[in-house]
């Protein structure tokens, strides 16, 4: 019953937050300077044809409850000048698949290479091993994905022709090889710092030394008591990573020409298309508020005190 | 180590699994584009990056020609009225669409009463309303009007009439434009709002059809459409086009061979010079600095804008900074675009106005001296409104000016290009820079947008003399007279310097050796390829 108070009010808790959001960016585009309909070829008179056939001349709050009552009907409007009057969704539908593949495969790759690489670290505190897992991981997490995106297509693509330089929709799966490398260089650099400090403190606690002191072999050890006992912040760090990639990554996207979810952003906001701007930045915070509620039901089911602190 | 692997599989796996669709037969043609397309909807397209994409599947009653400007493409004839007013156009027999539906006259009635429709919002509105004033089209986009009214009919099936409110010399070369391109009402409708969003939503009218294509996409692939009247003269079985926006990235991909046409410039363009293969087309486009007539004092003091105007190295500018595809421009007529009857270019001489606008800081220092004296000022601060992405260009500009001129002191401010382009309509700007690409090659695409009743005179420049002689061209139907008409305009605008024109731009691209037929759009800043060839 506890339970599920906590999951009903966790659940109330997102939907409230959704809706803040929502009328956020509602407001934060009616103040971008600019019009949708700034191009040079239109006169005024023009302009407030298109404003007038867009609705765009009703008064804000107006505006807002349209938008609020298409929205919850699952209309998010249409383009007003990137692709003038196609359906959002259909604009979104076309390129967040090729940003979720990506980010998925890079999230995955990332994630067995980071938790190896902290894990064998952590096994070896101290050691050379150790050291020198952490100097890769602290180049993984500042040397910007870019850069190995840069170095990757030289290297990969252009010098030695192993894999195709730029994403083709005719071979999906060969041409995003470098992209998810490139990005799943942070990923692993990120999980393996988290990893390797989560193992450490776990491996210092008593019952790990009780058992070792049992003479439990060290395979034992990690499989039975490190791991289970420090997954759980990677995990949260894991989460939080896996929203950042599902919603694309600008520079990867413009370097490997895919036609992913971060361009389609970034166009929008330089062309104040403020139905695509709105529902990204809406998908962008649901994407989150979903991973922070998954999260949080999570944490309690696994510990009680969480649904008590909840209540309390 | 077997679970990595079978990881590592999965993720493959999970980024997609379709297969390669190649095209039988006949080579495909790779292009790379500096842009992509953000309508495949004719009618409702304004970009030029979308016209490229839309050119392969609109068939237009004209199509461009780099020889003769353009050829009949769906028309077969046509007719003007002695006032220059009404158009008649035969349409070609046999004209079908890629799904085998016939081209009638009606066709391209409904296109254009889409584009005047205000429920469709079409930017395209420009065309009717400002090139070629058909006739009742304000009324009609205004809602007051029916669309049946608009100057548009069909006589019959293979008869279009085109009604004008004045004469229009060079509408052959606005029904060229992909907005004009016949429109199948049934087959629109009939997909709802998902029309022109999907291989399966979208009808071509032109050489090819769409294979694959989503919207907003960055690469669109294209098959023969075996339907074109013309589909004989097609030799391509199929062409990708894609944007790749990192020069670099696209560089190596047309060395690779991947691409066998790219878009290149700047830095990249240079690296290829004495390339053979390294096409430039000519500067369709002028870059000038205009100021506000209306708020700011500086700029409506001539002694100023020529100050201003020969303090600047257009030469280093161009050599240094924007390099190849760029010319430095003494005339806002681009040199090599607007040809008469005869074949004789309007703006023959690139330096008759080398008087006002030719690099000289002894005569700038003078000028500038002569106008603070006129003001009343010791020094002047003006602020330069300009988008981010020209910042590099704003610095160079104020230290040539600030170099040259004693006490003169530039303050960019940087924005986005919608503000930019929201603060130049409002006229809240000091001095700024535009370059205008002209959608007909005429001399009146770069002339009447300084007319003062333009939408695009953002300086508020106001010559009752430059109207008139605008305003007389645009009825004249003499064409000997009408450049002499709009010679006088140049003249005048010139004498005042109203704007300052800077460079013009071009293209720049690579293009394989093995690869014929890829030629420039007059604007320079399209490409014409649907008839190219490639050598296997």
């Amino acid at each position: 019953m506890m339970m599920k108070k906590y999951i009903f009010k966790k659940f109330m808790l997102s939907l409230v937050t959704l809706f803040v959001i929502v009328l956020v960016l509602f407001l934060l585009m009616e103040l971008m300077p600019g019009s949708p309909f700034n191009n040079d070829k239109l006169s005024e008179q023009q302009k407030a044809v298109l404003a007038k056939a867009y609705g765009l001349d009703k008064p804000v709050l107006v505006r807002f409850f349209l938008y609020l009552r298409n929205m919850l009907k699952g209309d998010f409007g249409v383009s007003y000048n990137l692709s003038v009057n196609t359906p959002v969704l259909t604009m979104i539908k076309s390129r967040l698949p090729v940003s979720m593949r990506i980010g998925v495969c890079a999230m995955l790759l990332g994630s067995v290479f980071g938790l190896a690489i902290g894990f064998l670290a952590a096994f070896h505190q101290g050691k050379a091993a150790d050291i020198f897992c952490m100097v890769v991981s602290v180049l993984g997490i500042s040397v910007p994905s870019y850069i190995f995106a840069i170095a990757l297509s030289y290297y990969g693509g252009f010098k030695f022709k192993w894999l195709p330089l730029l994403y083709d929709f005719r071979n999906p799966v060969v041409s995003s090889i470098m992209p998810v490398l490139s990005l799943s260089v942070a990923v692993a650099a990120v999980i393996a710092r988290f990893t390797r400090d989560e193992a450490v403190s776990v491996m210092k606690s008593d019952y790990v030394m009780f058992a070792r002191s049992q003479g439990l072999s060290n395979a034992t050890l990690l499989f039975r008591y490190v791991i289970r006992n420090s997954m759980m912040p990677v995990i949260t760090v894991m989460a939080m990573l896996l929203v950042g990639l599902l919603t694309g990554s600008l520079v990867t996207e413009q370097i490997f020409a895919i036609p992913g979810i971060g361009f389609l952003l970034s166009s929008a906001i330089t062309a104040n298309d403020y139905n695509v701007v709105i529902t990204l930045g809406f998908l962008y915070a649901a994407i989150y508020v979903v991973a922070r509620l998954l999260l949080d039901i999570l944490y309690g089911l696994i510990d009680p005190r969480v649904r008590l602190g909840g209540k309390q | 180590m077997k679970r990595c692997l079978i990881l590592l599989l999965a993720c493959l796996l999970l980024t997609g699994c379709a297969a390669r669709t190649d095209s039988s037969g006949g080579q495909e043609l790779n292009i790379a584009l500096s842009v992509y397309p953000l309508s495949m909807d004719p009618q409702l397209e304004i970009d030029g990056g979308s016209a490229q994409y839309l050119q392969p599947i609109c068939g237009r009653l004209f199509r461009l020609d780099t020889e003769k400007g353009y050829v009949p493409e769906l028309a077969e004839s046509y007719e003007v009225s002695e006032d220059g007013c009404t158009y008649t156009f035969h349409l070609r027999e046999g004209i079908r669409y890629s799904n085998g539906d016939p081209i009638d006259a009606q066709d391209f009635v409904e296109a254009f009463r889409r584009i005047a429709d205000p429920q469709s919002a079409s930017t395209a509105i420009y065309l009717l309303q400002d090139l070629c004033r058909m006739k009742n089209v304000d009324a009609v986009n205004a809602g007051t009007m029916e669309p049946e009214k608009l100057g548009a009919y069909e006589a019959d099936d293979r008869t279009l009439v085109i009604e004008l409110e004045q004469p229009c010399p060079y509408l052959p070369y606005v029904l060229a434009m992909e907005q004009c391109s016949p429109y199948n009402r049934a087959f629109a409708e009939a997909c709802g709002r998902d029309y022109a969003t999907s291989p399966e939503t979208l009808l071509s009218s032109g050489p090819f059809m769409v294979d694959r294509y989503e919207p907003l996409t960055v690469q669109v692939h294209y098959v023969k459409n075996p339907n074109y009247i013309d589909a004989d003269l097609v030799k391509l079985s199929g062409i990708t086009l894609r944007q790749v926006s990192n020069t670099q990235q696209a560089m190596m991909s047309y060395q690779t061979g991947d691409q066998d046409v790219i878009a290149t410039g700047g830095e990249y363009a240079v690296l290829s010079q004495g390339d053979p293969c390294l096409y430039q087309s000519p500067g369709g486009m002028v870059a000038f600095i205009g100021g506000n007539y209306e708020s700011c004092k500086a700029w409506q003091n001539r002694n100023i804008r020529m100050a201003l105007s020969f303090a600047i190295d257009r030469e280093s500018i161009v050599k240094d900074f924007l390099r190849a595809g760029y010319s430095s421009a003494t005339r806002v007529v681009p040199t090599g675009i607007c040809l008469d009857a005869d074949g004789e270019d309007f703006a023959a001489d690139p330096e008759q106005y080398s008087s006002s606008c030719a690099y000289d800081p002894d005569r700038a220092a003078e000028c500038w001296k002569k106008g603070l004296e006129e003001l009343g000022e010791q020094t002047l601060e003006l602020e330069f409104l300009s988008t981010s992405g020209s910042q590099k260009f704003v610095e160079i500009l104020k230290d040539q000016w600030e170099r040259t001129l004693p006490g003169f002191t530039l303050n960019a401010r940087l924005v986005s290009a919608a503000q930019f382009n929201d603060l130049r309509a409002k006229g809240e700007f000091e001095l700024y820079m535009i370059a205008w690409g002209a959608d007909y090659p005429d001399p009146n695409a770069f002339l009447s947008i300084f007319e003062s009743s333009s939408p695009v005179n953002n300086s508020r420049y106001k010559n009752a003399d430059f109207d008139k002689l605008i305003h007389d061209a645009a009825l004249e139907l003499d064409p000997e007279k009408r450049f002499d008409e709009l010679h006088q305009a140049e003249d005048l605008f010139m004498e005042d310097l109203g704007a300052i024109p800077i460079y013009t731009r071009g293209g720049a691209y690579l293009i394989a050796g093995n690869v014929q037929g890829v030629e420039s759009h007059f604007s320079g800043m399209q490409l014409l390829f649907p008839f190219a060839e490639k050598e296997a």
